[in-house]
């Protein structure tokens, strides 16, 4: 395990009182930045930190990762490090690649619910990158970046440049990847975009707790496209942070989510 | 006027070698450099304030550890090089800070 370099884990809130800590595991070729339109949406009384994998952003120039276990190793690390107050319900949350990075941290750090998002479960493959297309990974990240706004030809080639051999090792982690048999204890929650390729498939094999799933309108980066709608379905599908009670109903600080029941957990 | 972010003094002795952090330049004067450096890091630090909607970002400041993302980097780098400053993305990617971009820029115009 290395824990060498810059820290792992980026705050993207943190509350002088928290009820519930999320922990992030970001997708493949990505790190905490591409999640900080979570910032708004996250509710006062959670803390809500992402892990940066080495090569990417504040560890631009470090090592990548050599197998998936090795990343989960070093962040199995920060988790500890970070989440000692045992009464704050934990919840692991892996976006795609991530979520392959969770579930294996979950297995070694006492976790109360796991957040997988756009990925299929392990048994059947777990995520894979772009199986639907030939594209190349330089192509992919062109197309990506398109679509997020970057139009300037001359920008994006330079971008992907960089950004190609992030998303590449990651990719080779994801491909090299075969999993073990795990059983976690925890409550599971797989969410799906509706548009995305991946089937919309629980993760009951993995747990001996509940494991549901549900979809959310979007592609595979429903996460980026409404983080609102993505933090809500965690207020709702939740349990344990459901059946806490926040210090003033949301609808109060976020105007945005609505004034439904639900809203004033 | 361009706002170099610290006293009268401070700018001063900048000007005359004494750079926090900063390292003598090859092609220019380090006075010069320091003073070049001062001002792009202040530039860098307003493109970063405007695509991060943040009310500051000090010149010593992360760009990624204060939530940039590779796209957020790109779009700094082209509001920069709109107003003539000629940077890569890959400076903000290694130097990280307004100031050591900033030192990678000014450095590297001078052949240094």
């Amino acid at each position: 395990m290395s824990t060498r370099g810059a820290p792992a884990l980026r705050s993207l809130a943190s509350p002088d009182l928290v009820i519930a800590r999320c922990i992030l595991f970001p997708c493949a070729g990505c790190g905490p930045g591409s999640y900080s339109g979570l910032k708004n949406a996250v509710p006062p009384e959670w803390a809500f930190d992402a892990f940066c994998s080495p090569g990417r952003e504040n560890r631009f120039g470090e090592p990548f990762a050599s197998s998936v276990e090795d990343l989960a190793s070093e962040a199995v690390h920060w988790v500890r490090e970070l989440s000692t107050d045992a009464d704050v319900p934990l919840v692991l949350v892996g976006h795609s690649l991530g979520a392959l990075v969770a579930w294996l941290v979950a297995a070694q750090v006492p976790t109360d619910t796991l957040v997988v998002a756009a990925a299929a479960p392990p048994d059947i493959g777990g995520p894979r990158f772009n199986s639907d297309s030939s594209e190349s990974v330089e192509e992919y990240l062109a197309r990506l970046l398109e679509a997020r706004g970057v139009l300037d030809i001359e920008l994006r080639e330079e971008l992907v440049m960089l950004c190609a051999p992030i998303l590449a090792a990651d990719v080779e982690l994801l491909d090299r990847f075969s999993p073990v048999d795990r059983e976690l204890s925890c409550d599971v929650l797989a969410i799906y975009g509706q548009q995305d390729t991946v089937d919309a498939l629980a993760w009951s094999g993995q747990t001996s707790a509940r494991a549901t799933s549900i979809t959310l309108p979007g592609s595979h980066f429903f996460i980026w496209e409404d983080p609102a709608a993505f933090i809500n379905a965690l207020r709702t599908h939740v349990g344990c942070l459901a059946n806490l009670r926040v210090v003033a109903p949301l609808s109060a600080t976020r105007p945005d989510l609505g004034s439904s029941e639900d809203d004033a957990l | 006027m361009v706002n170099l972010g610290g006293s009268s003094e401070e700018i001063r002795r900048m000007s005359q070698g004494a750079f926090p952090g900063g390292r003598e330049g090859a092609g220019i004067g380090s006075s010069e450099r320091n003073l070049r450096v001062c001002a792009l890091a202040d530039q860098i630090a307003g493109a970063f304030r405007r695509q991060l909607q943040s009310s500051d970002f000090p010149v010593d400041q992360d760009f990624f550890a204060t939530g940039g993302a590779s796209i957020v980097a790109a779009m700094c780098v082209a509001d920069l090089r709109r107003s003539g400053t000629p940077l890569s993305i890959n400076d903000v990617f290694v130097g990280r800070t307004p100031r050591k971009i900033a030192e990678r820029v000014v450095d590297s115009e001078s052949g240094a």
